[in-house]
């Protein structure tokens, strides 16, 4: 093996750092991702992925660095490869001289590293999930063991309870995405002001009025998310809302 | 007893798949292995179900438990009736399963270390898949928001002549969106009796089985064991198919089934192209159906293959190749035939602002946003060769395999492949030129899962590409040995 990857000669040995510092470069980069997921998992708020924003402005560092991390290391590790192989008794010749064939060699070698790279992401991912798991496993729920939508969930039952299928809602509030919303809320008849929808501050406005007049609307559920009180239900029938 | 029921759903679909399997193999005698015919009546029962299922639902008939369950029998016994033989041996599954095992003991001492590393790497892609599957409830926007909804709709409405669908005002993204998927979850929800957002993710978990075992049959034909265990692999480690949430297969969303039908359409049309009788044909039609009832980007796909077919046809003649031709043309008014009830039922539901851009998809606005096409290539550049968390290095693979393969593209089916994926991106960025709506905001939450829906057949058009240059005489084994 030595006669081929002799490190006293300072062409290999340089081609072989080439190829190490591209591994671990590789390496880091997806552990950056794990370490800075698991770090934040007990902040980021998982119940809500639409929260997420306050943090973009830190993950889009985070994942220029990643990106960089990914690209520069897979060049090195094909950079080092590629000065290996062209060795005058590189990889090449100890290809051929194994009766492998540098066709099959080349893509055995490409299908190893998309594979080094999956296990990765896969393992980064597995610790992410665990970690979510262990930060869930306190709650008693079974549904608040999911984490991610456990709280629409929790919120969809206590909503549900208050309104009948059979009436007409208009569903206003603040940061909301009304089409999530509805598949928790779902078989509750949810409308939204001329298909788009309104915040709270909105709901006493002499147009939305008429339009819940016209609509036959029974009911206004406003929904905030991120407050106290995450949601409010208003009843226009029973008069129990009045803007006047 | 959920368990029971949970059996019960998925035998509906086998017993629908071998009906139509029994059916189509009535001219002629299947010659695939027992694994590979099992994964191929999987595979054409969960579409062939869910499609029949929306074809009457189209006569306004309620999809009931009973009409499911009725349905499904009444396929089982054409089964019988057509085909006897298969219905043993289909319930022979567990005794020819233990066989398997056995025999995969006896022979485990001859296989390779790398073997034994690639089977392992296999099995532990499918355990985290089942763990995906039944541990985690539906996470990901689209599958909750768009896709899980319409099935909720119809579990509890049984129609969707009902007014969640009709009435504009009520909220209802992407109204129009095929209903294929909504109807398959449906079944396994009805047969179940409750509404369980972990249980009906169970036919995504089969799907993935059942390619795994018909890709790695179709491999097997002219690769190695090695070599195609390899190429599964590759397949089923694709990161954004592994990934609980944004498209992976077990998430919930369109794109994954989406892409392994378009991959089988793929290998049934390669396989009219080598062998040129009727049978491949069928199944490749079938498959290019329910492409284009799960996700209307489906229709897309089966253009750029009937496109890429036309050409590879007209570039490289064979002797039959008028006759060929006429194939084509018959497939492509079976397949659009079978398109009109379903966009029909589309076009007679409104939409929301925004949500459907046909009527702006004009040369005209074309040429308008032409500006946008150095944002969609570099886009697309960033996506494909550089996100590496989401592809590894699938794409720089296939464009080096491309590069060092360069003269297989005078053989028929690598062409044909090759163009399609060509032709498909082609169409996405005249999409992505229409788009009315801002790309990067569109593209940091889509781009992965619209190129997702061709990287099976990238890893597809791989194998063909290195096909000559790996496979030796003596690799090329029958499944069975």
């Amino acid at each position: 093996m030595m006669k081929y990857f002799d490190f006293n000669r300072a062409s290999l040995r340089i081609s072989f750092y080439i190829l190490l510092v591209g591994c671990v470069i590789l390496f880091l980069s997806r552990f950056i991702e794990t370490i800075f997921f698991i770090h934040y998992a007990e902040d980021l708020n998982f119940h809500y992925p639409f929260q997420n924003w306050q943090y973009n402005q830190l993950t889009a560092k985070i994942f220029v660095l990643q990106d960089t991390a990914w690209f520069f290391g897979f060049v090195l590790i094909l950079s080092g490869l590629c000065l290996l192989w062209g060795r005058p008794r590189g990889l090449r010749r100890f290809v051929e001289e194994q009766s492998l064939r540098p066709s099959r060699f080349l893509l055995y070698c490409l299908l190893f590293v998309q594979l080094f790279l999956t296990s990765l992401f896969i393992l980064a991912e597995v610790r992410i999930w665990w970690k979510r798991m262990e930060l869930a496993s306190g709650q008693e729920d079974r549904e608040q063991r999911y984490f991610l939508c456990g709280k629409e969930y929790g919120h969809s039952l206590l909503i549900r309870k208050q309104l009948n299928p059979e009436e007409r809602i208009l569903l206003a509030g603040d940061q909301i995405d009304p089409f999530f919303i509805n598949y928790y809320l779902y078989p509750l008849k949810l409308y939204l002001y001329d298909s788009r929808s309104i915040s709270p501050a909105e709901v006493g406005r002499s147009y939305v009025l008429r339009w819940v007049g016209l609509k036959n609307i029974d009911a206004v559920l406003v929904y905030t998310p991120f407050s106290q009180k995450p949601w409010q239900v208003l009843k226009m029938r029973k008069k129990q809302y009045d803007p006047r | 007893m959920i368990l029971v029921r949970l059996i019960c759903s998925q035998i509906l679909f086998v017993m629908f798949g071998g009906f139509l399997h029994a059916l189509l193999f009535r001219r002629g005698k299947s010659q695939s292995s027992f694994w590979e015919k099992g994964s191929v009546i999987y595979l054409v029962g969960l579409g062939g179900f869910g499609f029949c299922l929306f074809l009457v639902g189209l006569l306004r008939i309620r999809f009931s438990s009973g009409l499911i369950i009725i349905l499904g029998c009444l396929a089982g016994i054409g089964w019988f009736f057509l085909s006897s033989p298969d219905i043993g041996t289909f319930m022979g599954i567990p005794g020819r399963f233990l066989a398997f095992l056995h025999e995969v003991r006896k022979k485990f001492r001859t296989w390779s270390l790398m073997e034994v590393i690639l089977v392992l790497g296999l099995a532990g892609m499918i355990c985290l898949q089942f763990l995906y599957t039944f541990g985690l409830p539906l996470m990901g926007f689209d599958s909750r928001a768009h896709w899980a909804l319409k099935s909720k709709i119809l579990h509890y409405e049984d129609t969707f002549y009902s007014e969640s669908f009709y009435d504009s005002e009520r909220i209802h993204p992407q109204v129009r969106h095929p209903l294929l998927l909504p109807i398959i979850q449906m079944v396994v929800t009805r047969v179940l009796g409750d509404y369980d957002d972990r249980l009906m993710k169970l036919p995504f978990f089969l799907l993935y089985l059942s390619l795994i075992v018909f890709f790695y049959c179709e491999l097997r034909r002219y690769y190695s064991r090695l070599t195609a265990l390899f190429f599964v692999l590759f397949l089923v480690t694709l990161p954004l198919l592994s990934t609980p949430t944004d498209g992976g297969i077990t998430s919930g969303y369109v794109d994954a089934p989406m892409a392994f039908y378009f991959l089988c359409t793929m290998i049934f049309l390669v396989r009219w192209l080598q062998q040129g009788n009727f049978i491949p044909m069928a199944f490749a039609a079938l498959f290019a159906i329910f492409v284009m009832y799960l996700k209307d980007d489906g229709i897309g796909c089966v253009a750029s293959a009937i496109g890429a077919l036309l050409l590879s046809l007209l570039v490289l003649k064979t002797s039959s190749w008028k006759k060929r031709i006429l194939s084509l043309i018959l497939f492509i008014v079976v397949i659009f035939l079978f398109l009109f009830p379903g966009k029909i039922y589309s076009y007679s539901l409104s939409v929301g602002k925004g949500e459907y851009f046909e009527s702006i998809l004009k040369p005209g606005s074309i040429m308008k946003n032409i500006g946008r096409l150095s944002k969609i290539l570099s886009s697309y550049e960033l996506e494909m060769l550089l996100n590496l968390p989401h592809w590894g290095i699938l794409w720089i693979i296939l464009l080096f395999s491309i590069v060092y393969n360069v003269k297989r593209f005078r053989v028929q089916e690598v062409l044909f492949v090759g163009l399609t994926l060509l032709f498909y991106l082609c169409v996405l960025t005249v999409v992505f030129i229409v788009l009315p709506w801002d790309l990067s905001q569109f593209f940091a939450g889509s781009l992965g899962r619209l190129i997702l829906q061709m990287s099976p057949v990238a890893v597809y058009f791989i194998a063909l590409l290195w096909k000559e240059r790996m496979s030796e005489a003596g690799e090329a084994l029958n499944i069975s040995e």
